[in-house]
């Protein structure tokens, strides 16, 4: 089953869960997470894959538009990919530090999680610009970046689930 | 009930379908929403006031800690709320011609979005100096944490309920 079977089975809400515990009154004990990294890996194989088939379902593109859309589309994820591999890195090196952390790693670690952040929207305002040089309306981009909004917004809820409080 | 009270009892699943329905083999048609704006401040509302319980449950402050923490949160999310008031108005001009929309509105939205969202990186860098100046960098790394969980609950639900543009 892959994970977006997964979400669409309606499991979405078990992976939440441990994010909606945080509401419960007395603090949330974090359960052990050696195996994280595999965890999200697979999460981002499993979506990647589906993501280029839900892309395509839902964007509607005439034969001439297609042409001009995948090669950037393509593009555009491998940039993003990248600043996906920043993220797991600040959230490996959270998990491989996080009874101990230093002050100077625990500073380090967020804001190196916002830079990211920052890079990813940098990469969307890019490729808004790339999209509608190829002659692609200001309409069909809108409604790409819609799609690449809701599928980052589910996977990041998952990852955000997953990964415990510092102490 | 609030919204949280209803995350909590698993109606995520319900929220996120739209978003999901995405995955079906042939393009989504979307639902009416003239309701989104009041639903939307609903949410905003809601989230607001167990945010703070939230927070307060997690951060495991002390006395001292609370003292100065608190003030400065105030302040966050006040600076968020404004955030939030931008994003309520992107949210209703598109709902207002999301099947109309010229090329130029189309564009000014998209744009206004990706704005929004580096606003919000922006506003906690700024806070994460504010808080490190009262507080120590391992107690801000957690807030900011709980913070961006919370915040991928909201992306999410909210993502969800947001039809495409046609």
């Amino acid at each position: 089953m892959t994970i977006l079977q997964y979400l669409r089975a309606g499991a979405l809400c078990a992976l939440l869960a441990p994010a909606l515990a945080l509401a419960a009154d007395k603090p949330v004990v974090n359960e052990k997470f050696s195996d994280l990294e595999p965890a999200i890996q697979m999460l981002r194989q499993d979506v990647g894959k589906d993501r280029r088939a839900i892309v395509k379902a839902n964007m509607l593109l005439t034969n001439s538009e297609a042409e001009r859309f995948w090669p950037l589309y393509d593009q555009y994820r491998t940039e993003i990919h990248k600043v996906g591999d920043r993220r797991l890195k600040v959230i490996t090196d959270y998990a491989a530090n996080r009874d101990s952390m230093s002050e100077e790693e625990a500073n380090r670690l967020a804001r190196e999680w916002l830079d990211a952040e920052k890079e990813r929207v940098g990469i969307k305002e890019d490729y808004l610009k790339k999209f509608q040089k190829e002659g692609l309306s200001a309409r069909t981009t809108a409604r790409f970046f819609q799609i690449d909004q809701k599928l980052d917004a589910a996977v990041d809820a998952a990852l955000a689930a997953r990964i415990p409080l510092i102490y | 009930m609030t919204m949280l009270q209803y995350l909590r009892a698993g109606a995520l699943g319900a929220l996120l379908a739209p978003a999901l329905a995405l995955a079906a083999d042939k393009p989504v048609v979307n639902e009416k929403f003239a309701d989104l704006e009041p639903a939307i401040q609903m949410l905003r509302d809601e989230v607001g006031k167990d945010r703070r319980d939230i927070v307060k449950a997690n951060m495991l402050l002390t006395n001292s800690e609370a003292a100065r923490f608190w003030p400065i949160y105030d302040e966050y999310r006040a600076d968020m709320v404004k955030l939030g008031d931008r994003r309520v108005k992107l949210i209703t001009d598109y709902a207002a011609n999301r099947n109309s929309m010229s090329e130029d509105e189309a564009n000014r939205l998209l744009k206004e979005a990706l704005d929004i969202d580096k606003q919000r990186a922006e506003i906690k860098e700024d806070y994460i100096k504010k808080f490190e100046k009262q507080l120590s960098a391992r107690t801000t790394a957690r807030f900011f944490h709980i913070e961006s969980k919370l915040d991928a609950t909201g992306d999410a639900a909210r993502a969800a309920k947001i039809p495409l543009i046609y």
